[in-house]
């Protein structure tokens, strides 16, 4: 039983880091109906960045805020030049120019930083809580704690802000928003950036909690980040996080109790049969589905 | 449509031919000195391990010019990347057993790339000597085909995994092993080997995990299961980066302090970069001890520290001795229709130890080291080196 | 079909005076053309060395997963991106019949377009209730699942270590045993492939393809079964892409699972769309290309990534057709 515990709880740490990218992610998917195949990319590209400003001796917070500063300004170059040109066009072209761009970024980030794992220091050291028997890391408590303020932040921010409503404009029905003069080139790189900054985010915890900045973690983020999306109902940011945190309890729990070296069986199991099953997901956005 | 298809056509037309053409003109030039192919994984997942015999059989070449050559020839390398796949292996070789100049061939480091380039050379009649690919597979292929132009310096993994067992079980004297082991031909197959010795070792097995190598990152699922079987020892099959991982990871997540033992190839400074405080006291069985008291090693380690300002590795000095071998053999008369055999017969004394060939090219005679990571750096343990060569 | 006027208008404007017209030109590259280029390959081990040989054959043996992806993407307009899953599959069946039971290479081969074709049935029926976008990353998810299998079902594919020692084919009398032999090998499944890709699109079924691609409404209400000719569709391109793995199985004599990652199947799926969507000459030409240009150009190795990357951002805003396309990737899924 405690190690059943054991497995949700850091099955639950995982999935606060799937949750976070997963968010950013499904609020692209949300407002442009486009899979933002280099979301990953954008956030390892940023780690690294972070990574190396701590290593110049940059402060630690003012590290990571540059980190996320530079994984937004990169989510809206990615905008500008290899999806705003196909704004028009339907769904595939984009897609394809997504996977190009994570290709580039890759591509750059192999040639500055190199193949090899790099390790990503704790300023803090390992400290343990026990609860009957389960250990919680003091890091596990940032991440929980992370992604509980991120996810209210975004909330607040959607739902209460002249930015969320435009937002939310733009996602019921793009012809209209631009008609009634919301600013659809404003709003839209915007929307890029706040996803791609809660993406570094997440991709600095994945940094941490498993110490290792390399180079698939992008790969690997966006894979899990659409699994985690599909599963609580692409577009909707409620259904992205709660998949997020399922992704990783059933994750865990799968190579715990099922067999080690099937995490990716694992995740694309659920995810076919849920889009089989339930094409919409677990908590499909109310509006209409566009799919 | 019609002018469609007549482009298409057109086009297609134009496409093979010009291609042949161009590679027709990128053609290997000819030279007069004597010419070796190195291949291994040059970049990729795996490019740690192919720029470390890039750097050792370049020293090696280094020092061989500049002592006059062999038999007055200029030893040139060539590096082709083969990024540990089968099929650009199977290119590289094809290309290399093309061109008439190449006199032999150094390479690969993982078995998978090895086992696809070797046809390819024995039809060519082409020597190859492998400095990093362990896999026991390799013996079973060069027995049932009679490649009798392959052999590797370094030993089989099946020699590997009885030692690390050894040194868990009977020098230090643990009873209850769990292993985490990488889901890669090396990782699975050393696994096998290490099931029977502990099962022949009267000691149990209490845990069993397996992870994807340079995939894989979250290590916690692993860890709590092999935590709660309650081992007293944790054998580590894989390498530096997930080792290093694994190992911080099981500090992080506290579950406790056990002895732990790494395979081969986790000796890279790397290792304790990524895994911090958590890798002191651990070991790592290697086939390669840079503080070995050899003269050979000694001048091999300074002069691999002047010229790349990093101590070698297992790699880098099997990697570092094949062109001497190479060199050896050719003193003593082999061409490049014989090489393969002298090579097989000779006794070479290098950094790793001396160096002789079983029938099927399996080395002969290493015996391993055992390294223990102290205040940051990998040091010898000469006590536990000696009782797991006893 | 979308017919390129212009192109061909010009065509007609500069050559209005010749007694030769473009078309009967064109009638005749139609027919030279192709033959010139089988006069070429049927010659090829006389003429170019054993590497350029051996790039050659590698080429051929992925015009057949190339061709297969594109009547999969092109002209059924299925996103689909994990073709290097069917190769890998044909080639471990390969390996595993030829070395494990001693199959002889003819039956051995035919299970491998079998077993490839299976899994495309068993794939392609969801996919008919996954669209567009979706159906892309669930067959990346394929090919990481099918890797996961190979990998970790260590007694039947010998995990990451593979399966080596295949043997040279025999066919009846026919053995293969030198490296001309394997190009005559891959030439001849190749041109099958391609025959037989020329003829489903020339035939009726061909047009129910495309009908159900462009104007799936209307093809349905013409009694044309989407499911069937989608899922149809899927299992063709799938067991093309089986038979051409086996033919690879056999030729490196060694199946491992890093020659059928996700960067393969991106590498066939590139294939297809820079070569042209729905075009025949496109697959071949996008084959040829993409696995002979970085033999040639080995120096660029590190930047071939990023190199592919811009190719697709390039060819999705400036050119959607292709090289030799008919059909605009961009017009293939409608909202």
């Amino acid at each position: 039983m405690t190690a059943f515990l054991q497995q949700v709880v850091n099955g639950l740490a995982s999935g606060s880091i799937y949750a976070l990218i997963a968010v950013g992610y499904s609020m692209v998917y949300g407002v442009l109906e486009l899979i933002n195949f280099a979301h990953g990319d954008i956030f390892m590209l940023a780690t690294f960045l972070t990574l190396t400003l701590i290593l110049l001796g940059v402060p630690w917070p003012l590290a990571i805020l540059l980190g996320i500063l530079a994984g937004a300004i990169l989510a809206m170059i990615v905008e500008r030049f290899a999806y705003r040109p196909l704004r028009n066009a339907d769904r595939i072209a984009p897609t394809i120019t997504a996977v190009g761009a994570a290709l580039i970024i890759q591509n750059v980030a192999l040639a500055t930083w190199g193949p090899q794992t790099q390790p990503f220091p704790l300023p803090f050291g390992s400290g343990l809580i026990q609860l009957g028997g389960v250990y919680i890391t003091v890091l596990q408590l940032i991440i929980f704690g992370m992604a509980g303020i991120c996810a209210l932040a975004l909330y607040l921010l959607v739902q209460l802000t002249p930015w969320g409503r435009a937002m939310r404009a733009i996602r019921d029905d793009p012809t209209t928003a631009e008609l009634v003069g919301v600013p659809v080139n404003r709003i839209v790189p915007a929307v890029y950036a706040v996803g791609g900054g809660l993406g570094v985010i997440g991709g600095i915890l994945f940094a941490a909690y498993y110490n290792a900045v390399y180079i698939g973690m992008g790969f690997t983020g966006t894979m899990n980040a659409f699994v985690a999306a599909v599963l609580g109902g692409i577009g909707s940011l409620k259904g992205a996080f709660i998949g997020g945190l399922l992704l990783g309890v059933m994750q865990a729990l799968a190579i715990g109790y099922i067999a080690s070296g099937f995490e990716n069986t694992v995740a694309f199991v659920i995810m076919i049969v849920i889009l089989v099953l339930k094409p919409r997901g677990l908590f499909a956005l109310p509006t209409a589905s566009r799919v | 449509m019609k002018w469609q298809t007549a482009r298409s056509v057109l086009l297609a037309g134009a496409v093979a031919p010009s291609l042949m053409m161009g590679m027709a003109l990128l053609a290997p030039a000819h030279a007069e000195s004597l010419n070796f192919a190195v291949i291994g994984p040059m970049s990729g997942d795996n490019a740690v391990y192919g720029v470390a015999l890039q750097r050792g059989t370049q020293l090696a070449a280094k020092q061989i010019n500049a002592a006059g050559g062999v038999n007055g020839d200029q030893m040139e390398l060539e590096f082709l990347d083969t990024q540990c796949q089968a099929t650009q292996a199977a290119s590289a070789a094809a290309k290399i057993a093309a061109d008439p100049d190449v006199f032999a061939v150094i390479g690969d480091v993982c078995s998978s790339a090895s086992l696809a380039a070797m046809p390819i050379f024995y039809r060519a009649g082409l020597t190859q000597v492998s400095g990093s690919s362990t896999s026991p597979k390799i013996t079973e292929v060069v027995r049932d085909n009679g490649y009798d132009n392959f052999a590797r310096v370094i030993p089989s993994d099946s020699q590997q995994a009885g030692k690390m067992v050894d040194l868990a079980t009977k020098v230090l004297g643990k009873k209850r092993i769990a292993i985490l082991y990488a889901s890669d031909d090396f990782g699975q197959q050393i696994y096998g080997y290490q099931q029977l010795a502990i099962e022949a070792s009267g000691a149990e097995l209490v845990a069993a995990e397996t992870y994807t190598p340079t995939q894989t990152k979250n290590f916690t699922p692993q860890l709590t299961n092999i935590a709660s079987a309650k081992p007293d020892v944790l054998l580590i099959d894989g390498y530096y980066n997930d080792a290093g991982a694994a190992v911080s990871q099981l500090a992080r997540s506290g579950l406790g302090d056990i002895t732990i033992i790494n395979s081969a190839g986790v000796d890279q400074a790397d290792y304790i970069k990524l895994g911090g405080e958590a890798t002191e006291g651990s070991y790592v069985f290697t086939y390669y001890n840079p503080g070995s008291p050899l003269e050979a090693n000694r001048a091999f380690v300074q002069a691999f520290e002047a010229e790349y300002g990093e101590k070698p590795n297992e790699q880098a000095a099997y990697g570092y001795e094949i062109p001497f071998i190479y060199k050896l053999a050719i003193e003593q008369g082999a061409t490049r229709e014989t090489l393969a055999e002298t090579v097989r017969g000779i006794s070479f004394d290098g950094p790793t130890g001396t160096t002789r060939f079983d029938e099927n090219g399996d080395v002969l005679g290493k015996s391993g080291a055992v390294m223990v990571v102290k205040d940051g750096q990998f040091v010898v343990d000469l006590d536990l080196t000696q009782a797991v060569n006893r | 079909m979308r017919v390129r006027t212009e192109a061909s208008g010009a065509a007609t404007a500069v050559s209005s005076r010749a007694p030769a017209t473009p078309a009967t030109i064109r009638s005749y590259a139609r027919i030279v053309l192709p033959v010139l280029l089988l006069l070429f390959l049927l010659a090829a081990p006389g003429l170019i060395g054993s590497y350029h040989l051996h790039v050659l054959t590698l080429i051929l043996i992925y015009v057949p997963c190339a061709l297969g992806q594109n009547l999969i993407t092109g002209n059924s307009g299925q996103l689909s991106m994990g073709h290097a899953a069917f190769f890998g599959l044909g080639a471990y069946a390969v390996a595993i019949l030829s070395v494990r039971y001693g199959w002889p290479a003819f039956p051995a081969l035919l299970a491998a377009a079998g077993a490839a074709g299976l899994v495309g049935l068993l794939i392609g029926l969801p996919a008919i209730r996954i669209s567009g976008d979706y159906l892309f990353i669930v067959t990346i998810g394929v090919n990481l699942v099918f890797l996961d299998i190979v990998t970790q079902w260590v007694p039947v594919t010998g995990g990451t270590a593979g399966i080596p020692g295949l043997p040279m084919p025999s066919f009846g009398f026919v053995r293969v045993r030198s490296n001309v032999d394997y190009f005559y090998l891959a030439l001849a499944i190749a041109a099958l492939c391609f025959l037989v890709t020329l003829a489903i699109t020339r035939s009726r079924f061909g047009k129910m393809i495309e009908a159900s691609r462009d104007d799936p409404v209307a093809a349905a209400a013409c009694g044309i079964s989407l499911t069937a000719v989608r899922v149809s569709v899927f299992v063709i391109g799938a067991a093309m892409a089986g038979l051409a793995g086996g033919v690879l199985g056999y030729f490196i004599g060694f199946v491992g699972p890093s020659d059928f990652n996700v960067q393969q199947s991106l590498l066939i799926f590139e294939m297809a769309i820079l070569g042209g969507l729905g075009s025949i000459w496109g697959s071949v030409a996008g084959a040829a290309i993409l696995v002979g240009l970085p033999e040639i150009l080995r120096f660029l190795q590190p930047y071939r990534l990023g190199l592919l990357g811009l190719i697709m951002i390039v060819l999705m805003i400036y050119r959607p057709q292709g090289l030799l396309g008919s059909v605009r990737i961009t017009n293939l899924i409608r909202k």
